[in-house]
């Protein structure tokens, strides 16, 4: 394994030590189930530590593992997705205050695509850039914005319906 | 300058990142002091914001961060368990798709091999009289030149040659002559006995009354015989015990009815031989197969 000049640690180590939260944290907060985000941040770092090491983004090295992680978090959502919305339909006839729902925003942003999902997480939790969502999902900064605006849009709809 | 609902609504995510140049602000600021709905819009917009920038990070367990690649997961004490993905799950697709592409072909020939010889076991020729004719025309030689009188098995002691018959005393002789031959009929055997006449629909009724005489049973459609090109045929599977004597029975009628009522010069001949069939026969049983051959 390549090593880290400085540290002398091995080189996936460096990069779980760097990333390893932010990956860890966006698994489990779009999967919510702490067992299913350890298995798939392995899997994450796993995918990582294989590529060859002339493919390996040193440069734009946040960027590309977190394009890894929206990739295999696509692939693992697919078996979670559901389109009825019948949890939101369950949450809101809980009789939950306005500020409970929000208190459960993220039981609601599970029900929303993906995608959509990670953009929220990585500008509204995390803060990122516009430029750097837009190199980790390959979608367009100007299109970024709108899909944000039309997802905060559906998550006013359904907590203040 | 005054703005719409609608494009309040498209800077939505540059208003609330504090991005917009400070005249677009000024232009919202303007429109949501007259505008309920985009005012409530925005400010809930904004709680949406904050309430995800208020989830907490989550930390990675300590153990994971130590040595991710080595430690059982999911780590005891979390929160649900979650399934580890299948060693199926685990292989990489290019391995999945050959080996599920292997098996549906593998499955495609078994289904292609196996349809015709369940169906030929389904069909077996006791119990179904159409498998039986199928039978008849795959075993038997339809070429009007059949041998005469000889047992394909046997050392060529049974040979005879056809017997054309010419007038009364020659007749008698030939009936007084049939009991004392002698034939022994072994298991899984096809006994064909073979009658050349220009009226085989004139014997076709002798055939069968002389079948039904010996106990067949006359819902069998082999005993009302086949019409097919070049004569007619009775097949049957029959108890091998009885062959001996519908031998006899059947070169008695080709003897007797040799004057054809059509006053032709061509005679009957009748002559017999067997073989060992391809297709399983029940022990004591045997297959009849009396062919009248239109000369």
């Amino acid at each position: 394994m390549k090593k880290d000049k400085i540290t002398k640690t091995p080189w996936i180590q460096t990069v779980i030590n760097r990333y390893g939260e932010t990956v860890y944290n966006l698994c489990h907060r779009i999967l919510l189930n702490e067992g299913e985000a350890q298995i798939l941040t392995r899997d994450i770092f796993k995918t990582i530590e294989k590529s060859p090491t002339q493919n390996r983004y040193h440069q734009f090295e946040k960027q590309w593992i977190l394009k890894v992680a929206f990739q295999k978090l696509k692939q693992s959502h697919q078996q979670h997705i559901d389109l009825s919305l019948k949890e939101v339909r369950e949450l809101n006839e809980t009789h939950l205050s306005k500020e409970e729902r929000l208190e459960n925003i993220l039981k609601y942003m599970r029900n929303l695509p993906i995608e959509s999902q990670f953009i929220l997480l990585l500008k509204d939790q995390l803060n990122e850039s516009y430029d750097e969502i837009s190199t980790i999902t390959g979608i367009p900064i100007e299109s970024l914005k709108v899909k944000r605006q039309q997802v905060l849009q559906t998550l006013e709809e359904w907590i203040w319906q | 300058m005054a703005i719409n609902c609608f494009n309040v609504r498209n800077q939505t995510s540059d208003y609330l990142d504090g991005t917009l140049p400070e005249f677009r602000v000024d232009d919202i600021k303007q429109h949501i002091r007259f505008c309920e709905e985009c005012k409530n819009f925005l400010d809930r917009c904004d709680k949406i914001s904050k309430a995800i920038n208020a989830i907490e990070v989550k930390k990675i367990p300590i153990p994971m961060h130590k040595d991710l690649f080595q430690i059982q997961l999911p780590l005891s004490g979390s929160e649900t368990q979650a399934k580890e993905p299948s060693r199926w799950q685990r292989t990489p697709w290019f391995l999945k798709s050959g080996i599920e592409a292997s098996g549906i072909a593998l499955t495609i020939l078994i289904i292609v091999a196996a349809v015709p010889r369940i169906k030929s076991n389904y069909l077996t020729t006791e119990s179904n009289p159409t498998a039986q004719y199928r039978e008849y025309q795959n075993e038997v030689d339809l070429s009007p030149e059949l041998p005469t009188g000889i047992d394909k098995e046997g050392s060529g002691d049974e040979d005879f040659d056809p017997i054309p018959v010419t007038d009364y005393e020659e007749k008698e002789k030939l009936l007084e002559s049939i009991d004392s031959e002698e034939i022994k009929v072994g298991n899984g055997e096809v006994w064909r006995f073979h009658i050349k006449t220009d009226s085989p629909q004139e014997i076709r009724p002798h055939i069968k009354k002389a079948l039904i005489s010996f106990h067949l049973p006359k819902n069998d459609p082999g005993i009302e015989g086949f019409v097919v090109p070049g004569g007619i045929q009775f097949n049957l599977l029959v108890n091998k015990s009885i062959i001996p004597e519908v031998k006899k029975e059947v070169q008695k009628i080709a003897i007797e009815h040799s004057d054809s009522p059509s006053n032709s010069s061509i005679r009957n001949t009748f002559t017999w031989y067997k073989n060992k069939s391809r297709k399983r026969i029940s022990p004591g049983k045997a297959r009849l197969v009396v062919w009248l051959s239109q000369i």
